[in-house]
């Protein structure tokens, strides 16, 4: 279990290392010419009806890269009870003709409370984009995989008193969830992109989500 | 350009030793806590009859139930049937006051659910049910002359009812409080008016948003999720009026899936024979359940020949235990009055 653990936080360090990153629709034609900071809104369906905001900031070495840092929240009238911050890299690894390829690996955290329990979780994100990319616009496919590693459960007076016995502490291998979706951009003035992204969500093994889709409209501004 | 790259680099390497930094204390942290995974049995979840042998329980029709009986077992049997499917008894053991009426009463936890023994979700159908409960009866039925009454709440007051539908002449009398419905039809609509997410509503998001912190297979895991998921069932601005979590052990999850995917692909009917009870039955909804009210009821009780109905004020979809004190009054006049 702590070797699962260690390999969780290492393979997250690496993803530090090796760039930091942005998350969502990148357009690696029009982005990083000029302009090395890019911020980024996005609303949508992401396990909820959610909001999020990011700053990403793009790395000129062997191979273009960025790092990026979001926040995203589930609508709702408690603003801070559920929240998700993604960090790391993005980085292209192929480029012919407009024919991109690049991988995306991200930590997360996130936190979700309610009035049974709290749980506050450390997972990773790992994807895989590739597509056409002219200046203007680009159309990709995107793969991705969202494991829960490590969470730890606070349960509330109320679930206790339900069941006493139930064990607050750290747990493993919640759960992971893969993506399987399409993204596309379009450049708007020098300085902005609306982007769409868009897919079917699969939870690992036979259960499947509540609402089992993904959908993303956003705007990027860079500068 | 080459000295804005090192720059960029510099300062990316400085964070990164920051964040190696948190990442090894985090780790230190971690490597020194007790860790444990979600489906090891009972720690988020209580065990069950086939684990825990101190439970009370019986061994009928090929499984094993969480069930316990109070008072005279000569008295006439009353048989209280939780909601779900995937609920338990907890909420109704209230009941046990109808001792004080004479009755002899008899609660278990339907197959797959609450501390009643898991199996596999391939096995559930309606007729598993009927047959469970036919089963429960003459298990502890003491000769063909005792009388038999059925109390059932939600999904329980239907079970009450599809047993009656097959087996009208065996039932003496029956309280049901707010059956969804007799058809999958009326079922389903109502479902569908109090399960509609909302999509800047707090409730509707908790429910979804644990989906990413929580999968699998394991059923101890899915328990615990679904337990969790209860959360919205009493959340401010509920549609089914209620107002906070009433007491229950496991909530069956797999017993909970498996039975609404057979009511999707196969329907159900329980009204085919209702015309041939006679028997007044007791017919109670609540005044705070927007999704049901008082046309549903009459719809709903309307293929029983003989209906008190009877509205609960003040209350909603859980008034056997929320709204013990109104809903025992009633109760209690009813089955005396045909005992």
């Amino acid at each position: 279990m702590k070797k699962l653990i260690n390999i969780f936080f290492l393979t997250f360090l690496a993803g530090i290392l090796v760039s930091s990153g942005y998350s969502q629709n990148l357009n690696w034609r029009s982005a990083g010419k000029q302009n090395s900071n890019i911020i980024y809104s996005n609303f949508g369906y992401d396990f909820g009806v959610t909001a999020q905001v990011g700053y990403g900031r793009f790395i000129q070495t062997i191979r273009p890269l960025v790092l990026t840092f979001d926040y995203s929240m589930p609508m709702g009238h408690r603003l801070t009870d559920d929240f998700k911050v993604r960090f790391g890299t993005h980085v292209e690894f192929f480029e012919k003709n407009g024919f991109v390829a690049s991988g995306k690996v991200l930590g997360i955290f996130r936190n979700h409370k309610t009035s049974l329990v709290r749980i506050s979780n450390f997972g990773g994100e790992f994807s895989l984009v590739t597509g056409y990319f002219k200046p203007t616009f680009h159309a990709a496919l995107e793969l991705s995989a969202d494991g829960a590693v490590v969470s730890y459960l606070k349960h509330s007076k109320l679930m206790k008193g339900n069941y006493p016995e139930i064990q607050d502490g750290w747990y493993l291998n919640n759960g992971a969830h893969y993506f399987y979706g399409i993204q596309a951009g379009k450049t708007i003035g020098r300085s902005y992109e609306a982007n769409l992204r868009l897919g079917k969500v699969n939870a690992r093994g036979n259960e499947s989500d509540v609402l089992p889709i993904y959908f993303q409209l956003g705007l990027t501004s860079r500068f | 350009m080459i000295s804005s790259m090192i720059s960029a680099i510099e300062i990316s390497s400085r964070q990164a030793h920051k964040i190696l930094l948190l990442c090894v204390m985090l780790m230190a942290v971690l490597n020194s806590c007790e860790t444990h995974e979600m489906d090891e049995p009972g720690l988020l979840v209580p065990l069950t009859v086939d684990e825990d042998p101190s439970l009370p329980s019986i061994s009928v029709n090929g499984t094993q139930l969480h069930a316990e009986s109070f008072g005279n077992p000569n008295d006439p049997m009353l048989v209280a049937l939780h909601g779900g499917p995937g609920g338990d008894y907890r909420y109704l053991l209230n009941c046990a006051e109808f001792v004080n009426d004479g009755f002899f009463v008899v609660m278990y936890d339907q197959r797959g659910s609450g501390l009643s023994k898991r199996h596999d979700e391939k096995i559930y159908t309606v007729q598993l049910f009927i047959d469970d409960l036919d089963a429960v009866i003459h298990h502890y039925r003491k000769d063909s002359a005792q009388k038999i009454f059925l109390l059932g709440q939600s999904w329980g007051a239907m079970l009450a009812t599809a047993y009656v539908n097959q087996n009208p002449g065996k039932i003496s009398g029956l309280v049901l409080a707010e059956p969804g419905g007799f058809t999958w039809k009326d079922t389903k609509d109502y479902i569908e008016r109090f399960q509609t997410l909302q999509l800047f509503d707090e409730a509707s998001n908790d429910f979804v948003y644990l989906d990413q912190f929580v999968t699998g297979d394991d059923h101890r895991v899915l328990d615990y999720k679904a337990g969790l998921m209860a959360a919205a069932d009493f959340a401010e601005g509920n549609k089914t009026g209620v107002e906070g979590l009433e007491p229950n052990w496991r909530f069956g999850a797999i017993c909970h899936k498996a039975s609404l995917d057979y009511a999707e692909k196969y329907g159900f009917d329980f009204t085919t024979n209702l015309n041939q009870f006679n028997t007044k039955v007791l017919f109670v909804y609540s005044e705070l359940n927007e999704a049901y009210g008082k046309k549903h009821a009459e719809k709903v009780s309307s293929v029983y020949p003989n209906v008190q109905l009877e509205e609960i004020l003040g209350q909603g979809h859980e008034m056997t235990y929320f709204g013990w004190n109104k809903f025992y009054p009633l109760a209690k006049n009813y089955l005396n009055e045909v005992k």
